[in-house]
């Protein structure tokens, strides 16, 4: 009972500070919803924007820049806006500032050459680490692809009406390709196959939190330590832990009830982000309410006895600040709840879903993003509380009352 | 000389603290150390491959009944290639449920359904269906590089047999409209032959045709690799993220002086204010120059980033030194017990440092507007500014960020020092 009003007491203490409320409770928050407005979902529907310089004079009689043209324009995920003499000029800079994702150039040439033995490439200025870039370039490829298809099959075309009834002149070919590029244009806007690209049902209904909502839970779980763990460390300072000693309260009630505040504070900020997600940012954590309820409880062990394993070995409120900001920094970059794992590289991917925090992902992830239930979660909480019993045992062999 | 014993004095105790060189230095360069292991460093040659995404195909094409042609069994056999064996592990089941159950149950990344008639369809001369055939890719939401791959795969695929269909189709009709018409089953026979030989070419000539050329602005970086590029802006961010910080924690000694009463103590000598503000200003300019210096050589020699021309980084160096100096002795001055400025320290610069796109400059496609707000804070406008120096801009493309960069620090450092003055009085 004792051990339970020592956890009551370092709980008011937590919570009658009200700059706990802004660590605890504003910023996870607010990052959920920064991060959550600006991943996934919000950027999909905001296009791309591509500037276009034709420097194909020709072309114009082919057609074919302009048909390249209204190809890339109709792709729903581009917006495409010609650019005149001055700011051709400047698309590096524009491509650099960000103020578009990609410009695409036809070089001089580029429809006699599609017409031709070898096609000219249609020109991408774009950045290769943004993924924006990445996401241009695609789109303009296809457009290039299919244009540049569409003119090698009326050549292809044309040979083969040659086979049997040659052209009587230059100009009879030509003619016959321009009315056949214009049928194979046509042809290519009715593809007989097309991709259709699904995920689990879940996902497609719901909206871009999914990714920011569980890696917040897990990084603010870990950065709220730093609150916990300060209570032990100004606690073995101001020798309140030894006055403790001096009482009848056993060594392992007073570490209990650290502990149990510690548990505590984590699962309650769990459960309100967990809350907040379900009705502020669309996450579906009740479809399988015991899952998230033992993903919270998993979470909150694990979290408590790293708190309580940096409140044992820290020496001063500076160390529970760099210990916790450590592992947070690794625990999050580590465990995915920064990015997918499967965007680093196999070994750093391997190491990483050794971690708890990968468990903790993985468990979440189960539940909101894969729709899964109880059974799901079960090896990554049993992975939790065993890593949260081995921090324990540390911080037991660690824990110096004064 | 007593401000330069001040600033003296102020550089030793920032150097002292483990804490202050935490943040300074080791808190960016972990950072960035963790991205490097992620993704492989950005000074070997060949970085370490990505994990292997398990695929299940569920072929249920039959082959084209007038060409043979099984056009499933030839994708599946190309992601089966060797060229494709570090990234892909395919298998195939016979059923589609049992495809999407697999990406389910988290045995598999994605799962490839190609319809029965598919070969049919793609190959067929007649008249098109009501509908496309679609060809789906079921995926795991929390995969993003692995779908991708395949999405292109797919995608380049899809277009290769779309191009070969429509140029034997055209073929088909150019030799039927313009051979002499003898009707019969050796008509048929050259026409589809003239079909398979235009298809063939078709394929020949995709398989080896460049369509699109992409290059990255600026010359002198085109040889540069993406995980390079992706280092530096991480590092890049931490840095301006923690010069900052280190900013705002500087102006809290001010603070923590005040309540030590050690600044009542230096204001009762002959000291004058402005010669004890410009010392302690002194300080934090030299002591975030210096940050800013080791950072960058350290980042160099640790993860191989190459940051280009030393001009254009001294250059954004300086507005972001007196912009973070002023940005946090403004904020430490509304502060009024070292216990706020923990808070006001951390949860401030956290926010600001998030409006002004330190933590989101990999998240592609950002609305506009997310550009705008970023200016609203001093980090937004040296987020820009290096941006600029690190792609290779100009000097004269610098120049409005810096100079309102210098400007936004200016004015923070003269309103923080009306403030700090009041509260000392």
């Amino acid at each position: 009972m004792r051990a339970l009003a020592l956890m009551a007491k370092d709980l008011l203490q937590i919570l009658k500070d009200w700059k706990s409320a802004v660590f605890l409770i504003a910023m996870p928050l607010t990052f959920t919803l920064f991060f959550g407005f600006v991943t996934a979902g919000n950027f999909q529907a905001s296009r791309l924007k591509v500037g276009w310089i034709d420097e194909d004079a020709a072309s114009e009689a082919e057609g074919l820049g302009q048909a390249l043209f209204d190809l890339a324009a109709l792709n729903p995920t581009l917006q495409v806006e010609r650019l005149d003499a001055a700011r051709a000029a400047k698309a590096e800079a524009l491509v650099r500032e960000g103020r578009f994702a990609a410009v695409a150039r036809v070089p001089a040439g580029f429809a006699a050459a599609a017409l031709g033995a070898a096609p000219l490439p249609l020109q991408i200025l774009a950045q290769p680490a943004a993924t924006e870039g990445r996401a241009a370039s695609t789109a303009l490829r296809s457009a290039a692809t299919r244009v540049l298809g569409a003119a090698r099959a009326a050549v292809l075309s044309a040979d083969s009406a040659a086979v049997a009834h040659p052209f009587p002149s230059a100009e009879a070919r030509a003619q016959f390709v321009r009315e056949q590029l214009g049928e194979a244009l046509k042809a290519w806007g009715s593809p007989r196959v097309v991709l259709r690209s699904r995920t689990v049902a879940a996902v497609e209904r719901a909206g871009g939190f999914l990714q920011s909502s569980p890696g917040m839970m897990v990084q603010f779980a870990i950065y709220s330590l730093i609150t916990s763990a300060m209570t032990i460390v100004l606690e073995r300072k101001s020798r309140a832990l030894r006055r403790l000693l001096s009482t009848t309260l056993p060594r392992a009630a007073i570490v209990g009830g650290h502990l149990g505040a510690m548990f505590v504070v984590v699962f309650l900020q769990q459960a309100l982000l967990a809350a907040c997600g379900q009705w502020l940012f669309r996450v579906d954590y009740l479809h399988a309410p015991l899952a998230t309820l033992l993903m919270m409880a998993s979470l909150g062990v694990w979290a408590a006895c790293l708190g309580l394993l940096i409140g044992a070995l820290a020496r001063s409120e500076q160390h529970v600040i760099i210990y916790s900001l450590a592992a947070m920094f690794i625990l999050c970059s580590l465990g995915g709840a920064w990015f997918p794992l499967d965007v680093a590289g196999g070994t750093f991917a391997r190491i990483g879903s050794f971690t708890p925090s990968a468990w903790a992902m993985e468990g979440l992830q189960n539940i909101v993003l894969r729709g899964l239930g109880l059974a799901s979660v079960l090896r990554p909480a049993l992975g939790l509380l065993a890593c949260g019993a081995g921090f324990f045992v540390l911080a037991a062999w660690r824990f110096r009352f004064e | 000389m007593k401000l330069l014993a001040i600033a003296r004095k102020d550089i030793a105790h920032q150097f002292r603290s483990a804490f202050a060189l935490f943040m300074m230095l080791g808190a960016p360069l972990l950072v960035t150390g963790l991205m490097h292991l992620a993704f492989g460093g950005a000074g070997r040659e060949k970085a370490p491959a990505a994990a292997r995404m398990r695929v299940v195909v569920a072929d249920l094409d039959r082959p084209d009944p007038r060409t043979g042609t099984a056009l499933g069994r030839l994708f599946v056999e190309q992601l089966r290639s060797p060229e494709l064996a570090g990234l892909l592990e395919v298998r195939t089941v016979a059923e589609e449920e049992a495809a999407r159950l697999a990406v389910d149950r988290r045995q598999a990344g994605a799962a490839v359904i190609i319809p029965a008639g598919f070969s049919a369809a793609a190959l067929g001369q007649g008249a098109a269906p009501g509908s496309p055939v679609e060809v789906e890719l079921y995926r795991d939401p929390t995969l993003t590089l692995g779908p991708a791959l395949l999405t292109s795969l797919l995608d380049s695929f899809l277009d290769g047999v779309t191009g070969a269909r429509v140029a034997a189709v055209l073929a088909a009709h150019s030799a039927g409209a313009s051979g002499e018409d003898h009707g019969g089953p050796s008509a048929g026979q050259a026409l589809g032959q003239a079909a398979q030989e235009a298809a063939a070419r078709y394929a020949a000539w995709s398989a080896q045709a460049e369509t699109v050329r992409v290059a990255a602005p600026g010359a002198r970086r085109a040889n540069e690799r993406e995980l390079q590029e992706i280092l530096r802006a991480v590092m890049a961010s931490m840095l301006l993220f923690f010069v900052f910080f280190t900013g705002g924690g500087a102006a809290e000694s001010l603070v923590i002086e005040r309540e030590q009463g050690t600044l009542a103590r230096l204001a009762s000598t002959p000291t004058r204010a402005g010669t004890i503000l410009a010392g302690k200003a002194l300080a934090t300019l030299l002591v975030l120059t210096a940050q800013v210096v080791v950072l960058l050589a350290a980042s160099g020699m640790l993860f191989g980033i190459s940051w280009g021309r030393p001009g254009p980084l001294a250059a954004a160096t300086f507005p972001l030194v007196i912009g973070a100096a002023g940005f946090g002795l403004m904020l430490m001055s509304f502060v009024r017990s070292s216990r706020q400025a923990g808070l006001v320290l951390g949860v401030g610069l956290s926010l600001t440092g998030m409006l002004g796109g330190l933590f989101t400059n990999f998240i592609p496609g950002l609305p506009p507007l997310f550009d705008k707000v970023g200016l609203a804070v001093p980090q937004g406008w040296a987020a820009r500014l290096w941006s600029l120096a690190l792609s290779g801009a100009g000097l004269r493309e610098m120049l409005p960020p810096a100079a309102v960069l210098t400007a936004i620090g200016a004015a923070c450092f003269a309103v923080g020092a009306v403030l700090m003055g009041r509260r000392r009085a």
